[in-house]
């Protein structure tokens, strides 16, 4: 039998860097959120540097 | 007649760490060839949604940077690169990683402090970003990974005697001058910050005066203490560096008796059995050159490949006083997938010492590649008849094909009977890179 594969923490802070991307966008739509430049780009920002850090972070052994 | 016994090897999903880009075929970075690739996509498609996401709303042009930065180029793993080589590369792109990660997190807290009318302006802002990089920068570098340390061949470690008390050597054996400049970043990035964060605020012009007369004062010490200090460098400089020599003198001449003298006594003892003369001798040399070559030892317990192959290879030497030649190009630690292939040529080797006759030496071939890791075990014995071997008989039923299926892999025996010879060949897929 298989051992379970370890999880990989870039794919899942990238997935969750997605999901909460999607969450803003739909709360954008609704109307229960209004996005502009200036708040888009910190999200954009965070996104990036979260996936990075989580990447780096990763290649420790 | 060639019999094979095959087993289909495990399929494994691609996940994001196989994804590559492919430079040498794509338009701009490969991204949308590789992954195409990787996934049986038409890359055209890939291209029509990053296209039009980029033009929709900027995404796709800020995704396929993201991807551009994180994925590996196809093919460049593939090159046999030593664990060290390895271990140096992964270690300077983690660094620009967390730095640039750390660096993006605090701008983007910055702005959302903005955002919501915090009183932050860009006096605070940009030396914040520039101390938070230098910072993650020196942090990294200065807290290391214990335990890490790589041991040096002996003649490397005589040859950087005589500088290495004024380089800080890095705890995964990267150079001291590229451990000093990455530093040095840090340090001007921290500095830097705190001039512009002066400047922004109007106290540098105040603080030149103060910083003038520190500087003078400073000169003044430097040429006064000056000669104290670089005769103190010097004599603990001359001083480590008779210390590492006789810690290396102390050390060959304990490996010498431990080892060479040791097998030289056995070896007159046992003067009437040429075989066992010459298996003692082969393990010998064979030692020696691993000692010489400054080939690692794991301090940290992990098991490799090579040695865990060369260990099976010299148990099995011993018990048969079968010779035993193990080439390995590449080299791996050892999960339990990889103890299995070890266990399974192990076997194969057992079977070749057994089975093979002792005129030629048995050759074991082992490759490790980003993807798989292979070995092949060849003997010039009588060979046989894989189909016709009785069904009670497990050993290469069970101990070498079926322990490698078990574990994701696959075998398969390649056998003439008469006198072509056997050859095992055993490949297991590897999960993730290193």
């Amino acid at each position: 039998m298989r051992r379970a594969r370890e999880i990989d923490r870039t794919s899942l802070v990238a997935g969750l860097v997605l999901v909460a991307f999607g969450v803003v966008l739909l709360l954008d739509r609704s109307g229960a959120l209004r996005l502009t430049f200036g708040t888009m780009a910190p999200m954009a920002f965070a996104a990036v540097g979260a996936i990075l850090l989580a990447t780096g972070l990763g290649r420790r052994e | 007649m060639t019999h094979e016994m095959a087993v289909t090897p495990t399929s494994r999903a691609a996940s994001l760490r196989d994804l590559r880009r492919d430079p040498k075929n794509g338009i701009v970075a490969g991204v949308c060839e590789g992954i195409g690739k990787r996934l049986d996509i038409d890359p055209l498609l890939l291209r029509i949604v990053f296209g039009a996401t980029a033009l929709a709303s900027g995404l796709g042009i800020a995704a396929y940077l993201l991807a551009w930065w994180l994925l590996p180029v196809e093919g460049a793993e593939t090159a046999p690169v030593s664990a060290v080589q390895q271990r140096s590369a992964r270690n300077k792109r983690a660094v620009l990683e967390v730095g640039f990660g750390v660096g993006f997190l605090v701008v983007a807290i910055l702005l959302t402090f903005r955002e919501i009318g915090l009183p932050f302006s860009d006096a605070l802002t940009w030396p914040l970003v520039l101390v938070a990089a230098g910072g993650a920068l020196i942090w990294r570098q200065s807290v290391g990974r214990p335990g890490s340390a790589a041991p040096a061949a002996p003649s490397a470690v005589v040859s950087s005697s005589a500088i290495a008390p004024l380089l800080i050597e890095d705890s995964v054996g990267e150079s001291g001058p590229a451990v000093i400049s990455r530093i040095g970043i840090g340090v001007t990035l921290v500095v830097a910050s705190a001039l512009v964060f002066l400047q922004f605020t109007g106290a540098l012009a105040a603080a030149s005066d103060v910083a003038l007369a520190a500087l003078v004062v400073a000169i003044a010490l430097v040429v006064i203490f000056a000669p104290f200090f670089v005769r103190l460098l010097t004599s603990l400089s001359i001083e480590r560096a008779e210390r590492i020599r006789s810690q290396e003198r102390a050390e060959v001449a304990a490996h010498l008796h431990d080892s060479v003298l040791q097998t030289l006594a056995l070896m007159q003892k046992r003067a009437d059995d040429p075989r066992e003369v010459a298996a003692l001798a082969r393990r010998q040399e064979r030692e020696l050159r691993t000692w010489l070559s400054g080939a690692p030892a794991r301090a940290d317990g992990e098991r490799w490949l090579a040695a865990a192959l060369q260990a099976a290879a010299d148990e099995i030497e011993q018990a048969h006083g079968v010779a035993i030649d193990v080439v390995a190009v590449g080299d791996a630690p050892l999960d339990r997938d990889g103890e299995a292939l070890v266990a399974a040529a192990r076997e194969a080797m057992l079977n070749a010492a057994k089975f093979a006759g002792g005129a030629d030496p048995v050759a074991v071939y082992a490759e490790v590649g980003g993807e798989r890791m292979e070995v092949y075990v060849r003997d010039r014995g009588p060979g046989f008849d894989p189909a016709a071997v009785p069904a009670d008989r497990r050993g290469v039923r069970e101990s070498i094909v079926g322990r490698m299926e078990r574990h994701g892999g696959r075998a398969a025996i390649h056998a003439t009977p008469g006198s072509g010879g056997t050859e095992v060949e055993l490949v297991l897929e590897r999960g993730e890179a290193p």
